[in-house]
């Protein structure tokens, strides 16, 4: 189902009618049978995973609170301290096997569709260097990753982790977590949401229909849409056809490209989640957030705070802190500030969790070499930020360069923005050697005369689309830069309704004459990870 | 509490530990300062915080913290 089409449109009306028309005790069923019905809407074979992976999750989580509860009372009834230490021990012994049990389960059907290639591909090239001929079955065989995978097989295991952490208690009714798991707002790009936060949302909270909510819920959805249609689509042929012939190019048109790429990313992606936060808000549901102007950050670490915000904590919670917090974490850190001092000791457990986080960052993004790559970039600048901080504020000392000052800020901007879009040439392109000779094409072929055949890179847009798309990234800045200076709200409520009206009409009338023709439900880019 | 104190002024001397309650929910202390201030915490006190005691209601203040290093003593 293309999610800026009319039948999508159809699907949110008749599921919100029906959610505010059924009693509010079973609201949920709606959500429910809407999931149901989205996810078949993309086909039906692979919902198997999805009610398996839920099933798996659901039991576990159970089986360890029946543990937990058993243990407490068998705690309860101890009577000396050795006795209730040697408890405790045995406790988080059984309940760690069946934690790591269910997270293996659910793990290894994923593991295997989305790296099974990669993986067997790569240790047959490891064999051949050992001169070993190995004859790896399955090689070569395509599977397909169900859609939403990756983000609904981390919704469990992170559901799993936090019962046997007893963040909270686990859900009785299956029916209750099968809506969180399958929840169509987030199954296909995220956010990724914690079980706690969202049954606090779906199934507690009172959701009385209310106009306000309507329109903006109305408005936040067009504004997505817009950016997804008027932006990110509109620019997706002349940004990939560039890239892909950039032997053509020189550093202007490539840059160019890239630049405009992250754009395009940005919009797709924040588009998505802007129609369904929308969407939510509409129901009474808040969704997480993913984005705060991301490309306004001052540091890659930073960036990576703003953007996919909830992928960021999900790891910073279920792979840093475990991770850092480990017995090997805290013996490295230990052996670490006897040798280095205490400085480089206390970063040195989290460096190393922070190598493993961008390990499975770049990985979860895809079963590529590119995409590991991608993920040590940003953790190298990342490391060296921390490093040297002091360094660099020595330099701007001698420079007397002003920390607060507006021209440094901009500048660190605008460095932040320079990075994440090399990075993107790794993420952009088929393997390591395509992105570097990429590169190395743009540094070593100025061709600034191409500056005017900017203007041609537009003609595969569309003369007329030109100005949508302009428009449509000026405005994506405007408000980006509104929200951090946080004067957004204040100009929404200072705009007279009748240009607010003439706004949404004009996106709207775009969105109508944009859309039809176009497949647009072929790549929101992130529903392919 | 005046040594935890010590302890969490030494890793973010720009935060006044005395008086803010939302280190955790208003983002003060990033994930590079707990683990910093679990690693000398656990040292200074003799106690085991691990990862599953890691939830905002340990950590958004440092008399919440202080308290669960109490729990952990007794």
């Amino acid at each position: 189902m293309s999610l800026v089409s009319l039948h999508s449109l159809c699907f949110a009306a008749i599921t919100v009618l029906l959610f505010f028309l059924f009693p509010k005790k079973h609201r949920w069923l709606v959500l429910l049978a809407a999931n149901v019905y989205f996810y078949l809407s993309y086909g039906a074979k692979y919902i198997v995973f999805i009610v398996i992976c839920g099933l798996v999750s659901y039991l576990a989580a159970l089986w360890l609170e029946k543990r937990i509860a058993a243990g407490a009372q068998r705690l309860k009834e101890a009577e000396s301290k050795e006795e209730k230490d040697e408890l405790r021990r045995k406790g988080l012994k059984q309940k760690k096997r069946i934690c790591a049990l269910a997270v293996i389960l659910l793990l290894a059907p994923w593991i295997v569709i989305k790296y099974g290639n990669f993986i067997l591909e790569n240790t047959g090239k490891l064999l051949s260097v050992f001169r070993i001929d190995a004859k790896l079955p399955g090689l070569g065989l395509v599977l397909v990753l169900p859609l939403g995978m990756s983000f609904y097989v981390f919704h469990a295991v992170g559901y799993v982790v936090d019962v046997y952490r007893s963040k909270y208690p686990a859900e009785k009714n299956f029916l209750k977590y099968f809506t969180f798991l399958s929840f169509f707002p987030h199954i296909t790009e995220g956010p990724f949401s914690r079980y706690n936060e969202l049954k606090q949302e779906i199934f507690e909270e009172e959701h009385s229909f209310s106009y306000e909510r309507l329109c903006a819920g109305c408005a936040r959805i067009l504004w997505g849409a817009y950016k997804k249609v008027a932006i990110a689509d509109l620019l997706t042929e002349s940004v990939n056809s560039t890239l892909a012939a950039y032997s053509d190019h020189g550093f202007v048109l490539i840059s160019f490209a890239v630049i405009l790429y992250s754009f395009r990313i940005y919009a797709d992606f924040s588009g998505y989640m802007d129609m369904m936060c929308g969407f939510c808000h509409i129901l009474g549901i808040r969704l997480s957030e993913n984005f705060r102007q991301p490309f306004l950050a001052k540091t890659v670490d930073e960036y990576w705070r703003r953007w996919h915000i909830t992928l960021g904590k999900w790891f910073r919670d279920y792979v840093f802190y475990p991770v850092s917090m480990s017995k090997t974490g805290t013996k490295l850190s230990k052996w670490a500030r006897k040798k280095w001092g205490a400085r480089t000791g206390k970063l040195i457990a989290g460096h190393l969790a922070l190598f493993f986080v961008w390990t499975c960052t770049g990985l979860w993004h895809g079963a590529n070499w590119t995409y590991l790559f991608w993920g040590y970039l940003n953790f190298i600048v990342i490391l060296s930020t921390t490093q040297l901080e002091e360094v660099y504020a020595r330099m701007r000392d001698k420079l007397h360069i002003r920390g607060e000052s507006f021209g440094w800020k901009a500048f660190c901007v605008l460095r932040t923005f320079a990075l994440i879009s090399i990075f993107r040439f790794f993420s952009l392109s088929p393997d390591i050697r395509t992105a570097l000779d990429t590169i190395v094409h743009a540094l070593t072929h100025p061709r600034l005369w191409e500056s005017s055949l900017v203007l041609n890179f537009f003609t595969n847009i569309g003369e007329k689309n030109v100005l949508l798309t302009d428009v449509g990234i000026a405005a994506l800045i405007i408000v980006d830069i509104l929200c951090e200076k946080q004067k957004w709200e204040d100009v929404k409520k200072k705009c007279p309704p009748i240009v607010r009206a003439m706004l949404y009409a004009a996106m709207l009338l775009i969105l109508i004459i944009c859309a039809p023709g176009k497949d647009v439900s072929a790549s929101f880019i992130y529903a392919n990870f | 509490m005046e040594e935890l104190l010590k302890i969490m002024s030494g890793i973010r001397e720009d935060i006044d530990f005395t008086k803010e309650t939302k280190l955790i929910d208003d983002e003060l202390l990033d994930s590079f300062d707990i683990i910093s201030i679990v690693s000398e915490v656990n040292e200074h006190f003799g106690i085991e915080i691990n990862v599953d005691d890691l939830l905002p209601e340990n950590f958004n203040s440092a008399e919440a913290l202080y308290q669960l290093i109490l729990k952990m003593q007794g």
